[in-house]
């Protein structure tokens, strides 16, 4: 009972999913659905961060999360090769992303923005990050398209 | 020639402004393309219609729900999409962006606080929706910024449109900018291949003059040598029989008492003597520019050799009443020397010496050993030789001006001869010389040990030939 209260409070407080709740789904380029996470499924995996600015806030924050690269490896995905990746945000706002960049640059899947819980108003549930601030090539309106927010699905093709 | 080199200077002058004015151009070229905003789906105008779209969406979502065809989470996420949204306009590189733009976004700031209004109604979606007339009432809110959304996404993609044309301005000034890049470009390529053009026939002109030099330099040296083989020829054999009838005539007692005539063959004799000599000097020279002149060498005791051929010297000095007299004389020194061509060196010399040095006067001939080389000088006090005059002293037909009036006589060539000797004997000649005090001539030998020690019997082994 206790932990139904704790969570409905941190729904309303954060205006997140449920803990448990499924908010990622990474599917096949057929529509086949190859993995579903909650949150708590995204923490139980290996966690990295990176301090970075970017485009639309305005000041460099720590970003945390689980790898990109490790998503799509769990689908049985290769993160090598010359293949695309397409995003998906909650608005149906989509966007391609090279394979090659999941291990040139370790995009992340950010749960957490200076170790904070993301609400679907500040741009989360999952927030697609590059380390904008390490490379200078990435600080390009190209790049800047690829940091999509609210990210629902992964669409993952051979 | 000259008008060439300074076509060269023109065309390369040409070429380094060609290359200053592109260099210019590309540093330009880069901050005009800097300049050029690329702009992208991250810009203002994909932000603001965003806006538009999502409050729209929003409003479809209460429609819905109110009609029972979506729950309250989609309606929760719809409203909290559009929070993100507007919340978006006033972080990072947008807020700056539409803060350039100088628009109003009031709008959007009145959507945002009738959502923090609402906010008590629908976050605590979905237990506590409220379908009843508090959703009517945000609806009908929502609709009311509709117009106002409209305006300000037109206002922005006016604005969007205002800078697209500055960007396209800025195309065509770079497309302007590359094709006189490329003109300039091409220019340096002509003007450096018409460098190229006009170096290449230069220098090929000026190989075939240089060609051309050479050949007559190498055709007016044979003719040169062919010229004095002749002249030795046809000059050497009329002046024998010249020298031979003055000599058989002076001998004639019948012209003794004649002094008039006895003068007149002295002259003949004295000249056809000069003009003989003359003759022979050319021909060694000539000798040694085409290598043919011999040498013997042998062991020789210089001191002995000196003192033999004094009484000569003394003799070269009476008709010009110069005296000669032994310096310091170092003995028993052997050097390898053709004794021929020794005795040629110290007449010339000695000659020299009498010829410049006033009546009276004396001339020193030393020998000296300070090391493992025979140095022999032979000082006059003569006139002396002037600085300017110093480097000239061994050239062919140089003479030194006299100052004193007495016709010298002389070819010219003695030194020249006497340089030539000396150096192919493997000795060195060099003088010192102050004017009106006198000149010393100092020749060098290198006199080897075992020959000093071992005092060889001359000519035991026979005189060793060399030719230059």
């Amino acid at each position: 009972m206790t932990t139904t209260t704790l969570a409905a409070v941190l729904s309303i407080l954060f205006s997140t999913p449920a803990y448990s709740q499924t908010i990622l789904t990474v599917s096949s380029s057929d529509g086949t659905i190859l993995n579903e996470y909650s949150l708590a499924d995204l923490d139980s995996l290996e966690q990295t961060q990176l301090k970075t600015d970017n485009f639309y806030i305005d000041e460099p924050s720590v970003f945390s999360g689980p790898t990109l690269a490790l998503v799509v490896t769990n689908a049985g995905y290769p993160t090598t090769g010359d293949g695309t990746i397409i995003l998906t945000a909650i608005n149906e706002y989509k966007v391609e992303v090279p394979v090659a960049d999941l291990e040139a640059y370790n995009v992340l899947l950010a749960t957490r923005r200076d170790n904070e819980v993301m609400s679907i108003r500040d741009k989360g549930p999952i927030w697609v990050m590059y380390p904008i601030s390490d490379y200078e090539e990435l600080q390009d309106p190209i790049y800047n398209n690829r940091l999509i927010w609210q990210l629902k699905n992964i669409q993952l093709s051979k | 020639m000259k008008a060439a080199r300074q076509l060269r200077w023109v065309i390369v002058g040409t070429l380094f402004g060609l290359f200053a004015l592109i260099v210019a151009n590309l540093i330009t070229l880069r901050d005009r393309i800097d300049d050029i905003d690329l702009g992208g789906a991250t810009g203002p105008i994909w932000f603001v219609s965003r806006i538009e779209f999502d409050a729209l969406v929003l409003q479809r979502t209460l429609t819905q729900f109110l009609n029972g065809a979506v729950g309250a989470e989609e309606v929760e996420v719809r409203f909290d999409l559009l929070w993100s949204r507007l919340a978006s306009l006033g972080q990072g590189e947008t807020r700056h962006q539409l803060e350039g733009l100088e628009i109003d976004m009031s709008v959007a700031e009145e959507l945002l606080t009738l959502l923090a209004l609402n906010e008590t109604s629908y976050t605590i979606l979905p237990q506590e929706i409220d379908e009843g007339p508090n959703a009517t009432t945000f609806l009908t809110e929502l609709r009311g910024f509709d117009p106002g959304l409209r305006a300000i996404s037109l206002e922005v993609l006016d604005a969007s449109s205002r800078e697209a044309r500055g960007w396209r301005d800025g195309l065509v000034a770079l497309s302007r900018q590359n094709g006189l890049l490329q003109v300039l470009v091409g220019s340096a390529f002509v003007v450096a291949l018409a460098f190229l053009f006009v170096e290449n026939r230069q220098t090929s002109k000026s190989l075939k003059e240089k060609e051309g030099l050479l050949a007559d330099a190498m055709a007016a040296n044979i003719a040169k040598s062919q010229f004095i083989s002749v002249m030795n020829h046809e000059l050497r054999t009329p002046l024998t029989s010249i020298r031979g009838a003055v000599a058989l005539l002076s001998a004639d007692k019948s012209f003794e008492k004649n002094e008039s005539v006895r003068r007149l063959f002295e002259i003949a004799q004295s000249n056809s003597d000069h003009l003989s000599a003359l003759i022979q000097d050319l021909l060694d020279v000539e000798k040694f520019s085409v290598g043919k002149f011999d040498f013997t060498s042998e062991p020789t005791n210089l001191a002995d050799f000196v003192r033999d051929e004094f009484s000569t010297y003394v003799a070269i000095g009476q008709p010009y009443d110069v005296s000669f007299v032994e310096g310091q004389i170092a003995n028993d020194v052997y050097c390898s020397v053709d004794r021929l061509r020794l005795r040629q060196i110290l007449t010339n010399l000695v000659s020299n010496a009498a010829k410049y040095s006033p009546a009276g006067s004396t001339v020193t001939i030393s020998l000296k050993q300070p090391t493992d080389t025979l140095i022999l000088s032979i000082a006059d006090e003569g006139i002396g030789i002037a600085k300017k005059d110093q480097n000239k002293v061994f050239d062919a037909f140089y003479q030194v001006d006299s100052s004193n009036e007495r016709d010298v006589g002389g070819t010219g060539l003695g030194l020249r001869i006497t340089k030539l000797m000396v150096e192919q004997m493997g000795g060195e000649i060099w003088f010192e010389s102050e004017l009106g005090i006198g000149t010393t001539f100092f020749v060098s030998f290198p006199c080897a040990a075992d020959l000093v020690a071992s005092r060889p019997v001359p000519n035991k082994e026979g005189p060793t030939t060399q030719s230059v």
